[in-house]
């Protein structure tokens, strides 16, 4: 198992800043909003426009990125409360850092990008449903890896994802899972209830950081 | 003064059924779902059929019509299919490349920077692994993909949308990661075209062929093209996919004898280039079948999930009943299956099961989306009609 950091407001320029780092893959992300919709057409009168755009760690990005954008999309759009900002827009920057695992592969940047959004939308103070995080798994051979390694999920039979919302200090509703190769039922469920203990555990860290970064933020010292 | 308060009461306004569908049709879904159907007509489990077949406008098809003789020789497709379901069309055509295995690139300092392979060049046994490492992993260098493209008609022009790009990727990740092609099956045994004693043409294979030391393999992409679009398109994508996969006829390469001699050596003392130039060429007659792994076929099912407060509440003309405003809290979820029409598109709590029918899975995403909580109950309701649909659907591929 991999280890992981997370740091709350890193940019000065933007609302809200975090990163995230599964020990081979680094992401930071930025919120910018809710502000004035950029293009007129893009304005719903009921909701936020999310504008999401993820950046790879080398080149620029291509249809792969645009399928990470996709998926963040449906997360983020079932988390954020979106009916208390109607006509107006939210930027979402997602930029990898290290990518960590081959091309062939988005469950690792995924779930990275995942927990960076959420502590990024905390610290820009966009109102949200719930707490929620992810994290990831690799099967092989009847086994689970949870947060397996570069190598480890080369040579998985199948890898899951998923993302779980937070209520009490415990992973609660599942939000999103995605589950690629060749897999069973026991394993898709033995790999759900590995990904929300792992989340658990995530999640202690998380909260540290948090509170870390609101005492950093505090300025009326006694 | 009574008459008075009766003549100010509100009056609903009255929309008809088809109005309403297309004022609101999220509450039209909601009364069909508890009159116990669905809009078109279907019930809740009831899947839409689906003829498939091929559609015949590949390179090596023979025209039954016409006495057997090959129609198509100009085309360069090489399997397709056409798959109906209501009135939706997918017509999928497949083409190949031809791409060098051990490509300079390959050997490149910064490739293996990148793939994390820097070893001691002394170790040539250890060359091929590297290779192998470069394309891909143990288990991506096992398994060929496809590259396919989706084109949505919608009577407008332009760039591919959101939509577009996401089921395109889609299906290059479960095809890649399912496995169901064997990237062995992929690679291309080059043969040398030449002319024996008697002025037959042979073509010489192997050991025969001892300038051809580079190795080539296919790469296939796909066209989609769907037409007459009324729910979620990837059940349909995939199998137009596969269909066109099992039809698909890779052709015989061969290498032009005249290029395969053709070496440049420029004489200035120690600066010796050697060029190799090749020229394939694919044969218009000869093919071969590609072979997928027919474990990992799969079907595709995409469910969406509806939620209703109670089934059992009643709608009394617009009466307030207060005692059933307590039963709200009995939610119930119901699992509807080939998602039609707006309302049932609009549905953002999915589904979407790839399914082989033998208890095997390639691909499973859940959504949540708005609205209730995801139950395990509803999971497996989904995995289990998904290898029903498989079990039925798969042999008629």
């Amino acid at each position: 198992m991999s280890a992981y950091t997370a740091k709350q407001n890193i940019l000065q320029q933007v609302d809200g800043s975090a990163t995230f780092q599964f020990s081979t893959t680094k992401i930071i992300s930025s919120i910018t909003g809710p502000i004035e919709v950029a293009r007129p057409r893009n304005e719903k009168p009921t909701e936020a426009f999310l504008s999401i755009s993820v950046r790879p760690s080398t080149g620029t990005p291509t249809t792969r990125e645009a399928f990470l954008e996709v998926k963040l999309k449906k997360i983020l759009s079932c988390m954020i409360n979106m009916e208390q900002y109607p006509l107006s827009e939210i930027q979402i920057v997602v930029q990898i850092l290290e990518s960590g695992e081959r091309e062939q592969f988005t469950c690792m940047e995924l779930a990275c990008a995942v927990n960076s959004l959420y502590l990024a939308l905390l610290n820009a103070g966009i109102s949200l449903k719930a707490s929620f995080l992810s994290s990831f798994c690799a099967s092989k051979d009847d086994n689970i890896i949870v947060r397996p390694t570069k190598e480890e999920l080369d040579t998985s039979t199948a890898n899951h994802l998923s993302v779980f919302s937070i209520s009490d200090g415990k992973a609660d509703e599942l939000i999103y899972s995605d589950s690629i190769g060749k897999t069973t039922e026991t394993e898709l469920f033995s790999a759900l209830a590995a990904i929300s203990s792992d989340v658990n555990k995530i999640n202690e860290t998380v909260r540290e950081v948090i509170l870390q970064s609101v005492v950093d933020d505090y300025v009326w010292k006694f | 003064m009574s008459q008075n308060i009766e003549n100010v009461q509100l009056k609903g306004v009255i929309f008809s059924p088809s109005e309403l569908a297309l004022v609101a049709p999220d509450i039209t879904l909601t009364k069909y779902i508890k009159a116990g159907y669905r809009p078109s007509l279907r019930r809740f489990n009831e899947f839409k059929p689906m003829i498939i077949s091929t559609a015949g406008i590949s390179r090596y098809d023979i025209s039954l019509l016409n006495d057997g003789k090959k129609i198509n020789e100009l085309t360069t497709v090489i399997g397709s299919s056409s798959i109906k379901c209501g009135g939706t069309s997918t017509i999928c055509t497949i083409s190949a490349g031809l791409v060098e295995d051990n490509f300079e690139a390959v050997n490149d300092y910064r490739m293996r920077l990148d793939a994390d392979i820097i070893v001691n060049n002394d170790d040539k046994n250890e060359e091929n692994e590297e290779i192998d490492n470069i394309l891909g992993g143990n288990l991506i260098n096992k398994n060929g993909c496809v590259y396919p493209v989706i084109e949505i008609a919608k009577g407008t022009t332009g760039p591919p949308g959101d939509e577009e790009i996401g089921l395109g990727e889609k299906l290059y990740e479960t095809i890649l990661h399912s496995g169901l092609i064997n990237r062995e099956e992929l690679k291309v045994d080059v043969g040398l075209k030449s002319i024996d004693e008697n002025g037959n043409e042979i073509i010489l294979r192997g050991d025969d062929v001892g300038v051809i030391k580079k190795k080539f393999s296919f790469v296939i992409y796909a066209r989609i093209q769907v037409f007459g679009k009324t729910g979620p398109l990837f059940d349909q994508c995939y199998a137009s996919l596969v269909k066109a996969l099992s039809d698909t006829k890779l052709p015989e390469v061969y290498l032009n004898e005249r290029e395969s001699n053709l070496r440049t050596k420029s004489g200035k003392r120690n600066a010796n280039i050697n060029i190799q130039s090749y020229d394939l060429v694919c044969d218009s007659v000869k093919y071969r079948k590609l072979k997928l792994r027919k474990d990992r076929i799969c079907w595709s099912s995409t469910f969406g999930i509806v939620d209703l407060s109670s089934l059992n509440k009643e709608d009394n003309e617009g009466d307030i009943d207060i005692i059933t405003e307590t039963e709200e809290d009995i939610e119930q979820s119901i699992l509807l299956t080939d998602l039609e029409g707006e309302a049932e598109n609009n549905l953002s709590k999915r589904i979407s099961v790839l399914s082989n029918g033998e208890g095997f899975f390639t691909s499973i995403t859940i959504e949540k989306g708005n609205g209730s909580r995801i139950t395990t109950d509803i999971i497996k309701q989904a995995l289990e009609l998904s290898q029903v649909r498989a079990k039925d659907m798969i042999p008629k591929f």
